[in-house]
């Protein structure tokens, strides 16, 4: 391809998808649960309906409201036909309204403007006596009380002057029954400003009460009352003067129907409850049912599906005493590659389609791969004791040295997730012993602050403990120490992570983010900067832990979390002043050293992965010495690029060497050939570090032979 | 086939006496038989014929097989006997070489049985045996005629004498290369002339600071590559990676000079090959800027999909249905709505008349759905041969034989393979339901079949027991489609070169129309309905009033109804053929061509239908009803309970047509709502790497101006109500930043460049910022309205029948 084309087609963000070590689990996405219950919940909702009209019928209140018109008109049979029907010939619909002529004739308004209006069609019988509502009157049956009617509600006027003065009467026990109709104000207050006193109908209303449901008191509408003068039915207005005149009795109590706003109410309330708990209940039927599904898959459940599993957590928190090792059955072993996605530390590998123990030094004695194996031709067979092993129990006490807990690297499990559990692990066990401890200054003191130690305190502050955090350099040095953009996750997750520290695949900026923000936002108590050298035992159950500064912290708890990186192991070698600044033992960033010679002292996994990355810079210069002919550890993925880069002499490999000395601007070796002279600007010594025993010694923690 | 149902009998001894399986173990013999099978063949029984897909080989065990090549030339339409296979030998052996389709047409002679072996899992068998398949001398035959067809159909070789063509033929060295594998970096010392057999080749440049790769082009089968450091023996100044699994040949760089010399055109010829594939790809960007770079960002999954799953998001409502459609038919959805986004133009026709999908440009979820890859690598890991195909080039899993040792879920880059529980038929017993060599791997540890493989590896098979995938028949808004990049995206055919033509989709074509016509019925019938009823000119118990109640009622049982075809999958899922349970482990046996024209959906009349009954449904209410104020506390909770249902889905249909192209604007991937909860961490997490490394200038613009502009409260609204794509907003950013610059600056571009190294990440993380509450309000009015809509109707149809029988049966009471 012609590189001298400038312009390229297209910029890509992400990397290439490729495959993956662990693989993707089922995934119950909210598409698949969101519609779950909808149907439960809708048939409880229609239960509920059908419940709350079922409990409403029980209490014996009708369900269709019968409206009231009128007690004459209900004591002369007539129902709603009488006046809504339709015409028998056309089979149109008449007029309701206009069907009170059909009894009531020659009822005109004795009132000219109220003629007028009738005649043009804009009043109607139904305009003063709205037939439905509040057609009230008072009626008077001969031989007993006069009643007291509205809005189907009767009273019976039984005790009062206007019963008395009906008993009086010289035709009290022989007159025809009589309704007198009330027009109440409201009726009227389409064309009438009833509460004016200038208003032609002002006087027709009682004093001053010009509420919508006030009766009005001239009946001389269609009748004038000369005309009525001395009739009994003039009579009988008198009394219903005096009857509308009276309080009617409260509504409420002799309504039959309740209010039927609240009923509507009630019974949709109900109905929603209903599905509602139908639909939250089939909704966590069916979560539990997912749960349970993928737990089967499961082995060992990931944190993101259920929740840790505290008992898996605890089996995996123990370091083993001996060496374990993978032994695969090559007849049944189907190359499927689980076990070697599984290993954290490249111990297997696949040859011709069988997998094998490539790097048995390696092997961190989880059982990762075995639980990963399909058909179970992988077995984990235990070997020969571990050397250097701390004695623990299970609260992660050292044995011999009481009150000293210890947690991550240096119990010999290695991965940032163990430390996180240990930690937490740890910090739990601790509690419940601190109940019975003497009261001092701290409760528990943590030693570094890596991943242990950070989560230690996590679960300490969780606790409500006092606790400090004693760390060396800064919190997560381990971290910051590695290379720009290193993926620190690139494993896959098969261990319950307990605890709350953060931690996923990720990159290493990601992640020191992360983390610093916890401790930020969770206000941990680390004093950083702070190199702990001992410990003193002032008294029973007392520690004193002793810093380098001579500050003394008193605590009934230690726990020890500094890991195995310690202080990185150096050339034995004297370095000169000038090339003191230019040996270093981490490297933070490849893009620093970009167009420099560089020469990097080992050839573990940190040293090669250093060497990838200087050796992708610009013009940079790599030489790697190591002392052995070949690496005998690392990843595979590291050993291949490596191979790669020294292939194609991006990488000068100069194995089986030693450095001889170190001048100004560079470095004598001797390899297999001789002496060689490399010049060079930076010395990067990665060749492991020493592992802090002599500070294990210090707290007393022995070690197993 | 494999019958499952009752133990296989092993295969004949005398079968492994033929040459290629003489070599094989205990336990590959056991793997091939669960995974092959045995078949009998009758006189003149045709067995596969030339270009279909080739997955597996064949051993004669007895009887003859015939093999025939269609003639050309002279002899174009005859059949002409190439070889005939006998007992013992073996035939169909190009399954072995990726992306292979048949070469010959094969048929019994007479009877014949024959062993069919898948050809992947044989070069596993042949691997654990110590042997390689790949060194039998009919293999290397077959190689050496495959590169020498190769370079034929290489323009500049067809000029090359035919010497030379043997020295080219000698000096080529055959490579393979995995996905992301590197053939060569940046800087490597110039190592040969590439030459692709198969494949498809990125050439790269990493930029220097923030580690992006360039893409300098994508080269292909027949491409040729590295000749330009060739000469000179420069390091090479760009990388090439492998895009997926390649077979490359290497010309060494001293065969290479030898031909050169001999033949002085030769470099000329190159470099206008070179240079027309580079105009050619040049000119495809060109057109359409904006949507080529989604689809060349991973041009390799476009290559090899024959059938993907596209939602078009600017139409899709994001309901979920095809998952939950999914779920239903198997059991888990194999299916998740989630994932790269393409913007590209379809060659898809839409209906018979219009070619309406060639013009626009589709903004195409590819959720995490199989897409039949034309060389799946899911296929070739698997370490049982679980995984066939059959002819139509569906790719399959059997269960029986899965391990559940999740190889292919790894395998597959797009993560369409997911590990799922294992269920099993209720039918059976469990032994029956698994292969015999998963059978003795349990008796070996002393579990129970289940305990010992309890996932299953699930994906989408295209829902091969009926006619059409369910998640495509049940998209309410025929926004899913499965399609084969190659022939359907407009850019992808420019640029792998089209394959048949474009192919039709036949939509409901009524849509518009229909909703048009009831929505204009459902105003009328609203304003006269309410205006009769203010003149009091309409009752509810008589005349018209009574007939619009009757209409409504109707009309509300025809819209519950709208649940049936919805949610019953069964009712219309038809089943491809009666025995289904014979299809299911089916290996390789032809079916019926697939359709020209792609399924449709069989939701979207019913959908169309509920939104139109539901538009005339209001007016038809006021005409019953009135405004209420009714004192039958029945009627009134009919109402109530109606109108609440009758407003939160009109409210729906309002965000299903305004809110998915608005919403699709605003996302850079397909996103599942719940995804979107962590998002915001995530952005921040993204935009302090962006940051870090950065100039002053950068920083102190992401703190001072784009920050505050991305967090604004109610910002994301405003992206959603101007509707505009986030580029949009990008440019717009960054023009106000420049303008913004001291002046300084301004006037040395180097300058600027050099300060404002990052700027655009940091934009373009604050743009999604800021886009977030956006797209989260989105999805929950997308979504939250369903719920209630749903949740009211029970009660509504038991108001509505009370009522019903209330002013009907019981009115005289």
């Amino acid at each position: 391809m012609a590189s001298s084309d400038p312009r390229p087609l297209i910029e890509l963000r992400a990397p290439l998808a490729a495959r993956r070590r662990s693989a993707p689990k089922l995934e119950r996405s909210s598409d698949v649960t969101r519609p779950r219950g909808w149907l439960y919940g809708s048939l409880a909702g229609a239960l509920g309906l059908l419940l709350a009209l079922a409990i409403d019928l029980g209490t014996g209140a009708p369900l269709v409201r019968q409206r009231s018109f009128g007690r004459a008109h209900a004591q002369a049979g007539l129902t709603c036909a009488t006046c809504h029907h339709a015409d028998e010939q056309s089979g149109v619909q008449l007029d309701p309204a206009a069907a009170c002529r059909e009894c009531h004739a020659n009822k005109r308004s004795v009132r000219t403007p109220h003629a007028k209006q009738i005649v043009a069609g804009t009043l109607q019988c139904t305009t003063c006596h709205p037939i439905h509502q509040a057609m009230g009157g008072v009626g008077f049956v001969s031989g007993a009380a006069p009643v007291r009617f509205r809005d189907g509600v009767e009273v019976e006027l039984g005790s009062t002057d206007i019963a008395i003065a009906v008993a009086d009467r010289p035709t009290a026990g022989n007159f025809a029954p009589t309704s007198v109709a009330l027009v109440e104000v409201a009726a009227c207050a389409n064309c009438h400003r009833v509460d004016r006193d200038d208003d032609p109908m002002a006087h027709c209303r009682f004093g001053d009460r010009h509420g919508p449901s006030d009766p009005i008191v001239c009946f001389d509408e269609h009748q004038t009352i000369a005309s009525a003068a001395a009739t009994e039915r003039a009579s009988l207005w008198e009394l219903a003067r005096e009857a509308a005149a009276l309080e009617l009795p409260a509504a409420s109590g002799l309504d039959p129907t309740p209010d039927p706003v609240g009923r509507v109410g009630l019974w949709l309330g109900l109905s929603l409850g209903c599905a509602g708990l139908g639909l939250t209940t089939r909704r966590a039927w069916a979560r539990r049912r997912d749960r349970l599904e993928l737990a089967a898959i499961e082995r060992k459940p990931d944190e993101r599906e259920g929740g840790p599993s505290k008992a898996d957590a605890a089996a995996l928190l123990h370091p083993a005493e001996r060496r374990r090792l993978p032994t695969v059955d090559t007849t049944t072993c189907i190359g499927c590659s689980a076990c070697v996605d599984a290993c954290p530390y490249d111990v297997l590998d696949i040859r011709n389609y069988v997998a094998v123990v490539a790097r048995p030094a390696d092997c961190c004695g989880l059982t990762l791969c075995e639980q990963r194996c399909p058909n179970g031709s992988l077995v984990i067979h235990e070997g020969e004791r571990l050397p250097d092993l701390p004695r623990l129990d299970d609260r992660l006490e050292a044995q011999g040295a009481p009150g000293i807990h210890l947690a991550g690297d240096i119990t010999g499990l290695p991965l940032i997730r163990n430390a996180i559990n240990q930690g937490a692990h740890a910090v739990q066990a601790i509690a419940p012993l601190l109940r019975s401890a003497p009261r001092v200054e701290h409760e528990l003191v943590i030693v570094g602050a890596g991943p242990a130690g950070i989560s230690a305190a996590l679960e300490a502050k969780r606790l409500g403990l006092r606790y400090v955090v004693l760390e060396q350099a800064s919190a997560a040095e381990s971290i910051r120490s590695f290379p720009r953009g290193k993926l620190v996750f690139d494993q896959p997750l098969g261990m319950p992570v307990v605890g709350d520290l953060w931690l996923r695949e990720s990159t290493k900026e990601e992640l020191l983010g992360k983390w610093l923000r916890i401790i930020r936002s969770q206000a941990l108590a680390i004093r950083e900067g702070v190199r702990v050298t001992g410990i003193e035992r002032p008294a029973a159950g007392v520690l004193r832990v002793v810093t380098a500064s001579g500050e003394r912290f008193t605590c009934a708890r230690v726990l020890l979390a500094f890991g195995r990186r310690g202080t990185p192991r150096k050339l034995e070698i004297p370095i000169p002043d000038a090339m003191l600044d230019h040996v270093h033992y981490s490297l933070a960033d490849a893009r620093s050293f970009a167009g420099r010679r560089v020469l990097i002292v080992g050839l573990g996994d940190v040293a090669m992965e250093a060497a990838i990355g200087l050796a992708g810079q610009v013009d940079t210069k790599v030489t790697l010495s190591y002392r052995g002919n070949e690496a005998r550890r690392g990843k595979r993925r590291n050993v291949d690029e490596l191979a790669r880069l020294a292939r194609k002499g991006r990488v000068e490999l100069i194995l089986a060497s030693t450095i001889e000395a170190i001048e100004p601007g560079r470095v004598r070796l001797r390899g297999p050939a001789g002496a060689l002279v490399r010049e060079i600007d930076s010395i990067f010594v990665m060749i492991g570090s020493v592992p802090p025993k002599g500070l294990l010694d210090a707290f007393g923690v022995t070690t197993s032979q | 086939m494999v019958d499952l149902h009752s133990a296989p009998a092993a295969w004949p001894e005398p079968l492994y006496a033929a040459p290629v399986l003489r070599g094989l173990d205990a336990s590959g013999r056991r793997t091939i038989e669960d995974a092959g099978r045995l078949r009998a063949l009758r006189a003149g029984q045709p067995l596969y014929g030339a270009a279909e897909l080739a997955d597996s080989f064949f051993v004669v065990e007895r009887g003859e097989v015939e093999l025939h090549a269609s003639g050309r030339g002279l002899d174009a339409g005859q059949q002409l006997l190439v070889r005939v296979a006998r007992a013992g030998e073996t035939f169909g052996e190009e399954a072995t070489l990726p992306h292979a389709r048949r070469l010959y047409t094969a048929s019994a002679r007479g009877e014949a049985q024959v062993a069919e072996i898948p050809a992947a899992l044989f070069r596993r068998a042949l691997g654990r045996s110590g042997l390689d398949e790949r060194d039998g001398p009919e293999h290397r035959l077959l190689r050496r005629r495959f590169t020498a067809d190769l370079l034929r159909s290489v323009a500049f070789v067809r000029a090359l004498a035919e010497p030379d063509f043997e020295l080219l033929l000698d000096a080529a060295v055959e490579h393979e290369f995995d996905r992301g594998d590197r053939i060569f970096a940046v800087g490597d010392p110039p190592d040969g002339l590439w030459l692709i057999a198969q494949g498809l080749v990125q050439l790269q440049r990493e930029t220097d600071d923030s580690g992006k790769i360039q893409v300098g082009a994508y080269l292909s089968d027949g491409d040729l590559f590295g000749d330009a450091e060739l000469l000179d023996n420069r390091p090479r100044t760009l990388a090439a990676v492998a895009m997926g699994a390649c077979r490359l040949l290497r010309i060494s760089p001293s065969g290479f000079r030898q031909l050169a010399d001999r033949n002085p055109g030769l470099l000329t010829s190159l470099r206008r090959v070179t240079e027309q594939r580079a105009s050619m790809q040049a000119a495809v960007i060109e057109q359409a800027p904006n949507s080529t770079r989604h689809v060349f960002a991973d041009l390799y999954r476009m290559q090899m999909a024959r059938s993907l799953l596209t939602i078009d998001q600017d139409t899709c409502v994001r309901c979920g249905q095809c998952a939950w459609a999914c779920e239903q038919v198997h059991g888990v959805a194999r299916l998740v709505r989630r994932g790269d986004k393409v913007v590209t133009r379809l060659r898809v026709l839409e209906s018979p008349k219009r070619a309406s999908g060639a013009g626009r440009i589709h903004d195409l979820l590819l959720p995490n759905s199989c897409q039949h890859c034309q060389n799946p690598v899911c296929m070739i890991d698997c370490p049982t041969g679980a995984i066939g195909r059959d002819a139509a080039g569906e790719v399959f899993i059997r269960e029986a034989l899965c391990t559940g040792c999740g190889n292919c879920a790894k395998a597959c880059p797009w993560e369409n393979i997911r590990m799922a529980p294992r269920k099993l038929a209720s039918g059976a017993a469990a032994k029956d339901q698994f292969a015999p060599a998963l059978v003795a791997a349990a008796d070996r540890k002393h579990m129970t079949l289940e305990q010992m493989f309890p996932a299953v590896a699930t994906k989408c098979d295209l829902c091969r027991d009926y006619e059409a995938p369910a998640c495509v028949q049940s998209c309410p808004t025929e926004s899913l489609i499965r399609l084969e990049p190659q022939r359907d995206f407009a850019e992808v055919a420019a640029l792998l070169g089209a394959s048949g033509a474009g192919r039709r989709i036949d939509r409901v074509r009524v849509g518009p129309a229909l909703l048009a016509i009831s929505a204009t019925l459902g105003l009328a019938t609203t304003i006269a309905g309410a205006g009769l009823h203010r003149a009091g000119a309409l009752q509810a118990g008589f005349g018209w009033g009574l007939a619009s109640g009757w209409i409504a009622a109707l009309s509300l049982v025809g819209l519950v109804a709208h649940a049936v075809p919805k949610r019953m999958l069964k009712l219309w899922m038809r089943p491809r053929d009666r025995n289904r349970h014979q299809n299911r482990d089916r290996l390789a046996e032809p079916t019926e061509t697939p359709a020209a024209n792609l399924p449709r959906s069989r939701v979207r009349p019913f959908y169309l239908l509920h939104i139109g009954l539901g538009l005339l449904l209001p007016g038809l209410l006021l005409a019953h009803a009135g405004f209420g104020g009714h004192a039958d506390p029945v009627a009134a909770s009919l109402l109530v309970l109606t109108w609440a249902t009758l407003a939160i889905g009109l409210f729906g249909a309002a965000t299903h047509a305004l809110l998915p192209s608005r919403l699709a604007a605003l996302e850079r991937r397909g996103a599942l709502p719940e995804d979107l909860v962590g998002e915001r961490e995530h952005l921040l997490d993204r935009l302090q790497r962006e940051l870090s490394g950065k100039s002053n200038l950068v920083k102190r613009l992401t703190a001072d101006f784009l920050l505050p502009w991305a967090l604004a409260p109610l910002g994301g609204v405003e992206l959603l109500i101007r509707g505009r794509d986030l580029h949009h907003h990008q440019d717009h950013l960054r023009a106000r930043i420049d303008a913004a610059l001291p002046e300084e600056l301004r006037e040395q571009a180097q300058a600027r460049a050099t300060a404002l190294v990052g700027i655009d990440d940091c934009i373009r993380v604050c743009v999604e910022l800021r886009a977030l509450p956006a797209r989260r309000l989105a999805n929950a009015l997308l979504r939250g309205w369903l719920m209630p809509h749903v949740l009211l109707t029970g009660a509504l149809l038991v108001a509505l029948v009370v009522h019903i029988s209330l002013v009907t049966l019981f009115a005289a009471a």
